[in-house]
């Protein structure tokens, strides 16, 4: 007889969880384009590949000083660039997202020449100054980071330590370096701007000697990081922000910004990039988070926490906005993020050909 | 009057069928098939093909190397030992695969914890007195191959197939192997354990293998190009119906594994109570003593490996050995700023308290939802007679996380279907689409266990088809049931790939947040963060036991009282 008495408390148990469910995460807007949420200024979607514990600040601000509620969506390193940019593509058709933030130079470009992104406002990529952006106004880069060689100085001799790309292919270093998989992420992005700047010769040749090299490919760049610091590889190659947080723990490592030298392309640097999407349902709302974040201000946060960025805004020039770790005056690879894009396949072709099915 | 049934049996079929495959289809033909890029799709896909298969084969074997065990030996253990050790067992479930790689790599890579100073115990380290050689040295082995994918996602996969054997070992009436015994002796019981316990243990093994085979995160920590990583290299590319052609070849792999594991499963009909009753001696089985304990927290321990002691060793070492940074980031949210385990978990839980309980409450919907469901559509297809016909759902392990995602934004993002795709509807379709096929083969197992001539009895005694299946079916299929509700609930909750790209704005889930907060984390935040995922995750199963354990004692005051 007992048995009805305990289905019955199932039944109501599953139901009041249903119930919370239903009011805890439906809390989105349903009305159409331009609605505007009760007891706010509006909504805004923002679809974020920039680190969640590195936004939030922000985007708590940006709704504590204009009232606007923003919906954020984020992006995980382990999803590589499958995640919110391929979200965005396929949602082209019916957009539900407002401003896209992250992905960088290179994955705005893709989506704007999809056609997924909108011209941001004229007065404002003007006021852009010498920071990289789209041609057509499309996507905004600012806060840089670059692409490093993280050494460990436990396993690496101080007189023997790289100084280029190109010592990843060094026979001195074989089975001894690493770098994320160069078909993902930013890493993707690093191998098509070295096929446009070097040339597909160079470029394919560097691959080669990392093949010959046996260079591991790891999981991302914070994977790199973690086989760097852990004595496993020598070195490889990682962003700022990744070799920051091996730093700031206390790891035996060394941060070298190659390339440097006269005749040498410099580093390479991976900004963020913020942009509108096309059609999107909220585009006043969008407006102003885009003019929010694009601005020197963001980039003094992003400086000053676990982004590490450096400030390429002229307001962030004109104040050396940078941590204090990173140089000055570094040289930089120049990258024509449209050839770049058209150099991806390309590149991908010679990845698969050349370092991973041989 | 059979046609109501069959067409009952079709339109439940018809569902699943639409639930599990309609993502792929949509990615398939929703952005246009161009055959030219779908035939070259399969270019050089031969080797991540065999890497896939190798990596899931051996994943099934190691599955089955520790589930059959750890089942035989935990089910002959006393009560409390026994139950000890089946927490232990689910908890290995609980714990994500990328989780257990990366607790690998840290301990038995080739910079490991364990492997390096294991090596230089047995004289294989470099010469002392040289700093330099001494931190060079690195151990060469086996965590960078695909045998080694295999084995972890075997380890921590195990507990599936484990669930499978035990429940039909409990549903089994041991008269049945006492009558085997005084036939045959111990051939009997051996050919009779045989007929019962390999057709649960194998369909076990054959759904490790599918969930093994399109798995991304395992073998790109561990550096293995598999299939998945092809699909994930596809939809970069933008040609999404290429990246779900490449799915293909797979499918016919599942469906024959699944339909293998269905038909095995039907024939697997144990000796009923109501045509032994009162012809043999009642049988007890062995006595059981600390010997039986004892074997059964040995196996645990060993089973347990893999999956659960190497990543929360690797954990530990992590917490307690991380030197702690002079707080180098500003603002109220960073976990950085943290300066310990303690402060870690507390900057996480801040973070990402709200994702933890909509997690919970989602994926325990989930599981219901989908374990419900399988119960219907087991039950209706088996009337039917076509129950090896669930097989072929089998096919949707397959299809790759990123996939489904996609695959659903085609599907429901349009102006008619909002109310789904901005709630928290889209992610229960995304997890039925993943794991419905997990469900329906753990029910299956179960209520394939139910004594037919139970359910006879009950309807001459006047029962209806409610009746009989309250009162017979569930609890009969109950250990079974719930071991499907598990297994959902567990995979739901700590999925990411496909929730990431479907979870509403605004609307986090658990497993990307703590994901996306690893990423940039110091050793002692990382183990903050695992440790967040999973203990909230574990929560049901810490309610679960703390309820039997209330209950156990409540009944001994009762008996004490009597």
């Amino acid at each position: 007889m007992s048995r009805p008495a305990s289905f019955s408390r199932c039944e109501l148990a599953w139901l009041a969880a249903f119930l919370l469910l239903a009011g805890g995460c439906d809390r989105r807007a349903l009305p159409g384009p331009g609605a505007s949420a009760a007891g706010t200024n509006g909504t805004v979607v923002l679809y974020c590949a920039v680190d969640r514990e590195i936004a939030q600040d922000l985007i708590d601000l940006f709704t504590k000083e204009t009232g606007i509620r923003v919906e954020a969506k984020f992006d995980t390193e382990a999803a590589k660039a499958v995640g919110l940019v391929q979200a965005i593509r396929q949602e082209k058709p019916h957009p539900q997202c407002d401003v896209f933030w992250g992905g960088g130079s290179f994955f705005c470009t893709m989506l704007a020449n999809d056609g997924c992104l909108a011209p941001c406002p004229a007065d404002l990529v003007q006021a852009h100054g010498t920071a990289p952006r789209d041609p057509l106004g499309r996507w905004l880069g600012f806060a840089a980071t670059y692409r490093v060689l993280l050494v460990n100085t436990n396993v690496m001799a101080p007189d023997a330590l790289p100084h280029s790309y190109r010592d990843l292919a060094d026979p001195r270093f074989k089975g001894h370096v690493g770098i994320a998989n160069p078909l993902f992420g930013g890493t993707a992005a690093h191998v098509a701007a070295m096929f446009s700047t070097l040339g597909p010769g160079e470029a394919r040749g560097w691959l080669a000697g990392l093949k010959r090299n046996d260079c591991a490919i790891c999981a991302g760049m914070a994977d790199v990081k973690n086989r760097v610091a852990s004595g496993e590889l020598w070195f490889g190659l990682t962003a700022t922000d990744d070799a920051h947080v091996a730093m700031a723990g206390g790891k035996p490592v060394k941060v070298i910004f190659p390339d440097q030298g006269a005749d040498e392309p410099g580093c390479l640097n991976g900004n963020t990039a913020v942009a509108m999407v096309a059609g999107a349902p909220h585009p006043r709302e969008a407006e102003r988070l885009l003019r929010f974040l694009a601005t020197a201000r963001t980039e003094q946060a992003l400086s000053e926490g676990p982004g590490q960025a450096v400030g390429m805004l002229p307001e962030s020039l004109a104040r050396d906005v940078r941590p204090a770790w990173i140089p000055r005056r570094l040289k930089t690879m120049k990258v024509d993020w449209a050839a770049a894009v058209q150099a991806h396949p390309a590149a991908a072709q010679a990845i698969r050909e050349i370092l991973l099915d041989p | 009057m059979k046609f109501l049934p069959q067409g009952l049996a079709a339109a439940a079929w018809l569902g699943a069928a639409g639930i599990v495959f309609s993502p792929l289809l949509a990615a398939l033909f929703g952005t246009g098939l161009e055959t030219g890029a779908v035939a070259g799709s399969f270019h050089r896909l031969a080797a991540p093909l065999g890497r896939s298969t190798g990596s899931a084969l051996t994943s099934a074997v190691a599955a089955l190397v520790l589930g059959v065990p750890f089942a035989l030996l935990v089910e002959r253990a006393r009560t409390v030992p026994k139950r000890i050790c089946w927490a232990v067992g689910l908890l290995v479930l609980l714990v994500p695969p990328y989780l257990a790689a990366e607790g690998t790599i840290v301990l038995l890579g080739p910079a490991g914890k364990i492997s390096r100073a294991v090596a230089v115990l047995l004289g294989f380290g470099p010469r002392p007195g040289d700093p330099l050689e001494i931190a060079r040295f690195v151990v060469p082995g086996f965590v960078y191959t695909w045998p080694a994918v295999g084995v972890v996602m075997g380890g921590c996969l195990f507990p599936i197939v484990a669930l499978a054997v035990a429940a039909a070992l409990r549903r089994t009436d041991r008269r049945a192997f006492e009558s085997a015994r005084l036939a045959q002796g111990a051939r009997g019981v051996r050919e009779l354990a045989t007929h019962i316990l390999v057709p649960p243990a194998l369909g076990g093994a054959l759904l490790v293998f599918a969930i093994t085979l399109t798995e991304f995160a395992v073998p790109q920590l561990l550096r293995v190009r598999t299939v998945g990583e092809v699909v994930y290299e596809r939809i970069q590319e933008g040609a999404l119906a290429a990246a779900a052609a490449v799915c293909l070849p797979l499918l016919p792999l599942v469906v024959a594994a699944g339909a293998l594991g269905a038909w095995v499963l039907l024939r697997a009909r144990v000796a009923s109570l109501a045509s032994l009753e009162g012809e043999v001696p009642k049988f007890q089985g062995r006595p059981m003593g600390a010997g039986a304990d004892l074997a059964a927290v040995a196996i645990t321990c060993w089973a347990a490996i893999p999956g659960l002691i190497v990543p929360i060793t690797s954990l530990g070492w992590l917490a307690l050995t991380a030197t702690i940074p002079v707080a180098s980031a500003s603002g109220s949210h960073q976990v950085l700023r943290a300066s310990g385990f303690g402060d870690s978990l507390h900057g996480a839980w801040d973070l990402a308290q709200h994702d933890a309980a909509r997690t919970v409450l989602l994926a325990a919907f989930a599981a219901s939802a989908a374990t419900a469901f399988a119960i219907l559509l087991v039950r209706l297809t088996s009337r039917a007679g076509w129950g090896p016909a669930l097989g072929v759902l089998g096919a949707g392990l397959a299809v790759p996380a990123p996939l489904v995602g996609l695959g659903l934004i085609i599907l429901w993002n349009h102006p008619g279907s909002r109310l789904v795709y901005q709630g928290p509807a889209i992610v229960l379709l995304g997890w039925l689409a993943r794991f419905l096929p997990v469900t329906v083969f753990l029910a299956q197992g179960a209520l394939a266990r139910v004594p037919r001539e139970l359910e006879s009895a009950a309807a001459l005694a006047g029962r209806g088809w409610l009746g009989r299946f309250a009162a017979v079916v569930l609890p009969n299929a109950a250990p079974g049931l719930v071991a499907a509700w598990l297994a959902t609930y567990m995979l739901s909750a700590t999925e990411f790939s496909t929730t990431l790209l479907i979870a509403p704005p605004g609307s986090p889930l658990l497993a990307p947040s703590v994901v996306n907060l690893m990423r940039r984390g110091q050793d002692y935040e990382i183990a903050a963060c695992q440790f967040l995922l999973l203990a909230v995750i574990a929560l049901p199963l810490l309610l679960l036991g703390g309820g039997w354990l209330v209950r156990a004692w409540t009944r001994g005051s009762h008996r004490h009282a009597a």
